[in-house]
């Protein structure tokens, strides 16, 4: 599937200091792109932060443009890499939507396509549910009842309510609902508390914690060896991803003890809102297509061959969440094992390439 | 069974083998479904190269998961000689009935671990195997008397010393088979680590230690470049016993592959993708063999190439025409999502056969065949079962993504630079019209 590699950059450390830098994972489908992020690159534009396709330490950090050198994509990926090259801001988010509008168009498969349009739509409904919810929050704290849905005079309570709160902040009363909107966007894959069903991020978080309990119990299960060394990668980094994701996320929901307050913040500093809105979903970014791995490996085998991929793609911690949890990361058995297990030539090559790209659209269907 | 004469056991072996695939697998069901084969597996025995490329499902019995990590060893009693790293097949039965004793109540547990299942559920030959290879390799390590040698037709003196090498390697079954998993997992296999395992099986002998090589290269044949590097672990004669083990093993593994249908079931076995890892396997394995051998090695292993070669491509050229060309032939305008992911599968089994097959030669075979198919699939009609995007990933498969990037340009040409609505891509959508 390659060509000749003849202009490639060389081989870098890799040791990012924020999640910026940490950059977004792309779910590409060719096996030798398992585990790329893109980012924005400090002189403009975007690149493409690719692990060392020999299972070595290092990545090759390439501009867009230049995947061509590395490998032959599948039109799939030819397709996203182009989509995502077009964004003006590479963040989780962004990435999941051009991702899903990709898959949508069925280069990656049918069951790819019907996941990212079923995911779309799901995503569309929680967003309307949190905008309904964030309003109905408003109404509560406003002194104006409890919102239960489906009273008679709630829209005109709801009416009032805002009218109320955005005569406190000083601003149009449409003004207040389009913030709510907007706060709607980030709260969406979060949810508001009063909300019944469950969104993305709590989603993924009770995946991962299952995940991670299914591979400690397959790890406590087998003695000694480089399968038990990256069932304990996968665990101590599930555990630390876990404990700041579920406190970013208390930090997160905490916001929406008085909506009037953030609205406020949300006038005066959109920006430092969001910065927090969407630290679980930074903290979790790459974890689906992780979680993905170990649901799709079946039988023993296929088990053993997830968990040492699982282990090479456990996404870096940068310490930066030091600021946003107090909490001082300790990421020295996941460099330790980068450096005791060696991946053997037949790595993401081989005659298996073609079963992985499969995999890798099953993959893509699993996590939309 | 027993009570069959021998002459009608002949004749019944030699109608079955012009049976049609389907009898042949009636008559292993059924066999297999005996609980005491006796006489039975005289039947069997002739049938054993065609069992190998229909690969019927074995249901998993106490005596077949003892053998399990010694299968690459085994061979018919004629063809044993004492002392050659090889078991006979006669010798299973009392080794296995002898263990089954041995173990007591713990038979009984694995019997019922193991009741319903196949060879191939291999999470439960893994949790059963755990506790029955090493259990039955510290019974075979006394070298105890087998109750029916006498049956088997070998010398009552090379009982003993198939029994001590039989147990030494299934002392280190559990993690020789570990090692192995991992390395097919994608990890190194190192040096340190595989030289302990070997070292275990050592303790049973030279000849135990020439059966694990032969079990590991079997199964890891990249494994081969690892044995002359740290054989010092073996003791001070270590690097010595290691090339005679190595020798012995490479004389295993190259009479396996001589035998009839030894080479061809490789590429004939199972699924596709199955037989592309087999072949690889054997690529490699005959890769390995060559590199240092004797003039009259590499004429063998040239003539197992060759079969090799034949089998690919007979294989390829079969599934190509049976498992893409006729079904996309036969398919209707709308076909079911499982039609086409049917094809693909094929089709991606085909191009890891292929590119297998290919270490060993055919290249213009190969082109010319999937160049042929991708013609067809660009071929097929607009309002025919293909849909734009389905066309392009068969393309992808069959050739590469650059032909299928090209085909995608060429029929929507504005694909490339905005947004398309999904379901002008497929036809498999409900209601959605067909690609331009």
């Amino acid at each position: 599937m390659s060509k000749p590699i003849l202009s490639l950059p060389l081989v870098q450390s890799y040791h990012p200091t924020t999640f910026l830098a940490r950059g977004v994972a792309v779910p590409f489908t060719t096996p030798v792109l398992a585990g790329t992020r893109a980012r924005q690159a400090d002189r403009g534009g975007t690149e493409l932060i690719v692990p060392n396709p020999s299972g070595g330490r290092g990545v090759y950090i390439l501009a867009w443009g230049d995947l061509h050198a590395l490998c032959q994509p599948t039109v799939h990926d030819r397709r996203l890499n182009e989509k995502a090259a077009a964004l003006t801001a590479v963040v989780p988010s962004s990435i999941r939507a051009v991702s899903r509008q990709v898959a949508a168009e069925g280069l990656a498969g049918p069951a790819s396509r019907d996941a990212a349009i079923g995911a779309v739509e799901a995503a569309r409904r929680d967003l309307l549910t949190a905008n309904f919810h964030l309003l109905m929050l408003l109404v509560k704290q406003d002194g104006r009842g409890t919102a239960a849905p489906g009273g008679a005079d709630l829209a005109q309570r709801a009416r009032q309510a805002v009218v109320q709160v955005a005569a406190r902040l000083g601003q149009s009363a449409d003004a207040v609902a389009a913030s709510l909107e907007a706060l709607a966007e980030m709260f969406g894959c979060i949810g508001v508390p009063g909300e019944t069903g469950e969104c993305r991020i709590p989603r993924l978080l009770r995946t991962l914690r299952r995940v991670r309990g299914e591979v400690s119990a397959w790890r406590g299960e087998r003695g000694e060896g480089s399968s038990t060394l990256c069932a304990e990668t996968v665990v101590a980094a599930a555990d630390l991803t876990l404990l700041c994701a579920e406190h970013t996320l208390a930090d997160v929901l905490a916001l929406t003890t008085d909506i009037t307050a953030l609205l406020r913040t949300w006038q005066a500093a959109p920006g430092k809102v969001a910065g927090v809105a969407t630290r679980p979903e930074w903290l979790l970014d790459g974890w689906e297509q992780i979680c993905a791995l170990w649901d799709d490996a079946a039988g023993h085998a296929g088990r053993l061959s997830a968990l040492v991929e699982m282990a090479q793609l456990v996404p870096v911690l940068p310490n930066e969440i030091a600021e946003w949890g107090g909490k001082v990361v300790d990421s020295g058995t996941i460099a330790n094992y980068r450096r005791r297990v060696l991946l053997n030539e037949d790595w993401r090559t081989g005659t298996a390439v073609y079963d992985l790209i499969a995999r890798n659209e099953r993959l893509r269907a699993k996590a939309p | 069974m027993e009570q069959v004469p021998h002459h009608e056991l002949r004749m019944l072996a030699r109608s079955l083998s012009a049976a049609g695939d389907d009898r042949i697998m009636r008559v292993v069901a059924t066999v297999d479904a005996l609980a005491k084969r006796g006489a039975a597996d005289r039947i069997v025995a002739p049938l054993r190269p065609r069992l190998a490329e229909l690969r019927p499902p074995r249901p998993l019995r106490f005596i077949r998961l003892l053998f399990l990590p010694l299968d690459p060893l085994i061979v018919p009693a004629a063809r044993w000689r004492p002392g050659s790293a090889t078991v006979p097949r006669t010798a299973l039965g009392p080794i296995a009935a002898t263990v089954r004793t041995a173990l007591g109540p713990v038979a009984g547990t694995i019997d019922a671990a193991i009741a319903g299942r196949s060879v191939g559920d291999m999470e439960i030959v893994e949790e059963a195997g755990g506790m029955l290879w090493p259990r039955a390799g510290a019974v075979l390590a006394t070298a105890p008397a087998l109750a029916g040698w006498a049956d088997t037709g070998l010398p009552a003196a090379t009982a003993a010393g198939l029994c001590r090498a039989v147990g030494a390697v299934l002392l280190a079954a559990v993690p020789l088979r570990g090692l192995a998993a991992e390395a097919e997992a994608g990890v190194t296999l190192e040096s340190g680590p595989v030289h302990a395992v070997l070292a275990e099986a050592a303790t049973g002998g030279s000849e135990a230690l020439a059966m694990a090589v032969a079990v590991l290269l079997a199964w890891r044949p990249q494994a081969a470049g690892l044995l002359p590097h740290g054989a010092s672990v073996l003791g001070p004669d270590g690097p010595a016993l290691m090339r005679l083990a190595a020798g012995q093993a490479t004389e295993v593994l190259l009479e396996r592959l001589e035998a009839q249908g030894g080479t061809e079931s490789l590429a004939a076995a199972g699924r596709l993708d199955d037989a592309g890892t087999e072949v690889r396997r054997a690529a490699t394995l005959l890769e390995a063999l060559d590199e240092a051998g004797p003039p009259e090695r590499r004429r063998r292993l040239a003539a197992i190439r060759q079969r090799l070669e034949q089998s690919c491509r007979s294989r390829f050229s079969s599934g190509l025409e049976n498992g893409v060309a006729a079904p996309l032939k036969a398919m209707g305008p709308s076909p079911a999502q499982e039609e086409l992911a049917d094809v693909e599968n094929t089709a991606r089994g085909l191009r890891q056969l292929e590119s297998a097959a290919r270490k060993l030669g055919g290249g213009a075979f190969y082109d010319q065949l999937l160049h042929d198919a991708v013609a067809a699939v660009r071929a097929s009609p607009a309002d025919g079962a293909l849909g734009l995007a389905d066309k392009v990933r068969l393309v992808e498969i069959l050739a590469s993504s650059d032909e299928a990037d090209a085909l995608l340009e060429e029929e929507a040409p504005a694909y490339q630079t905005q947004s398309v609505d999904p379901r002008l891509l497929s036809h498999a959508a409900p209601q959605s019209p067909r690609a331009p």
